[in-house]
């Protein structure tokens, strides 16, 4: 599987069953990294809907220039983005969290975070701010290179390694001296 | 949160929707803006010649009114071979008043300002108008005109207006000759 793109090709040629293997290989994927800008996994999972009706109306906006995978995330983000700014005007309250319900979150994560060194990260990537969470998320989670997530974050190479550098620097503080060997 | 399938079923009936709504707002452009541009272009086309010459109209009509405001003081006439100095405020003001009164006749050309239309004026005027009035103005400023053959051309308007024998015979009878 390269991240989508033949799947993409072949269901450009008619091929139905090519967009199962996109949304098997990425769609779960996707919902995590918007969650990291919208904290709601309800939320980022229609935004992620949203994201892969887009690859449907949009058949060829897609240029092949770029992976599939970060382009997906491109779109997230300005989707995510945008409803964080909708948000701000309308408040949503959590279902979960109003009747205290155990979320559904915390299962999904699981099932994803298999290894257990990045599960532990994973709690301490949400102490962290905004950006710092997304560069972390997309650089130790989804192991794109410093130019997918510059390009993603629609940042430069450097700022992305600025971000990077402060982002582990709290995560140590956080993890204290057990997070060093983590890191 | 959904499964598999309802996630699948959700992106292709939010793709569905969204590409309806997409050809229902091409389908309005298409009924609704793309008639009113053309509309727009069509009366662009026949109504804007009209509002521009309306327009020239006026300036030349406000280039007039400028020259009333500021008072003629003195006339120089010149005829082939001599020129006629007028002075006397009574006459100079008779003398402005009638020539500016005849550019309230019909216009041949008004407000002229392509070289074309300058050198036509000029054709104009030059072969009859053997009379040149030239006007100081209170504010230092000089406007010529020239008459004859049925014409009056105001050369500060670049404006040719027609006039009357009668009219004609008025004017040389205010300047004496």
């Amino acid at each position: 599987m390269d991240n989508g793109e033949s799947s993409y090709r072949r269901f450009l040629n008619g091929d139905e069953t090519a967009f199962d293997e996109i949304m098997n290989e990425l769609f779960d994927k996707l919902v995590f990294f918007i969650d990291r800008y919208v904290q709601d996994i309800y939320a980022a999972e229609d935004i992620a809907i949203d994201t892969f009706s887009d690859l449907l109306v949009h058949r060829h906006r897609y240029n092949f220039k770029v992976k599939l995978k970060t382009y997906l995330f491109m779109i997230g983000r300005s989707r995510a983005l945008n409803y964080i700014k909708r948000r701000k005007i309308i408040y949503f309250t959590d279902l979960s969290k109003a009747e205290e319900i155990p979320s559904e979150k915390d299962e999904f994560w699981e099932a994803l975070l298999a290894d257990e060194r990045k599960r532990m990260v994973n709690e301490a990537i949400e102490k962290l701010s905004g950006d710092m969470r997304v560069v972390i998320h997309l650089i130790y989670f989804e192991e794109l290179s410093y130019d997918e997530a510059a390009k993603v974050m629609k940042k430069n190479k450097k700022q992305i390694d600025n971000l990077l550098y402060r982002a582990k620097k709290e995560l140590r503080s956080i993890l204290g001296a057990e997070g060093e060997m983590l890191l | 949160m959904r499964s598999f399938e309802e996630r699948k079923a959700e992106i292709f009936r939010r793709s569905k929707q969204r590409i309806n709504q997409r050809a229902k707002t091409r389908k309005r452009i298409i009924l609704y803006i793309l008639p009113m541009i053309i509309c727009s272009l069509i009366a662009s086309a026949f109504i804007l010649p009209d509002m521009i010459l309306e327009d020239n109209k006026k300036r030349g009509e406000e280039k007039t009114s400028d020259i009333l405001i500021s008072k003629a003081v003195s006339v120089e006439v010149k005829l082939i071979g001599e020129t006629k100095f007028f002075k006397d405020k009574e006459e100079v003001e008779r003398l402005f008043e009638e020539v500016t009164s005849l550019e309230k006749n019909e216009a041949v050309y008004q407000g002229l300002n392509s070289e074309l239309s300058g050198i036509a004026a000029y054709q104009h005027t030059s072969s009859t108008g053997q009379y040149q009035i030239v006007f100081n103005l209170s504010s230092g400023e000089k406007v010529t005109y020239r008459f004859g053959g049925g014409i009056l051309y105001n050369k500060k308007t670049n404006s040719i207006y027609n006039i009357s024998d009668n009219e004609e015979k008025r004017l040389k009878a205010i300047i004496g000759i």
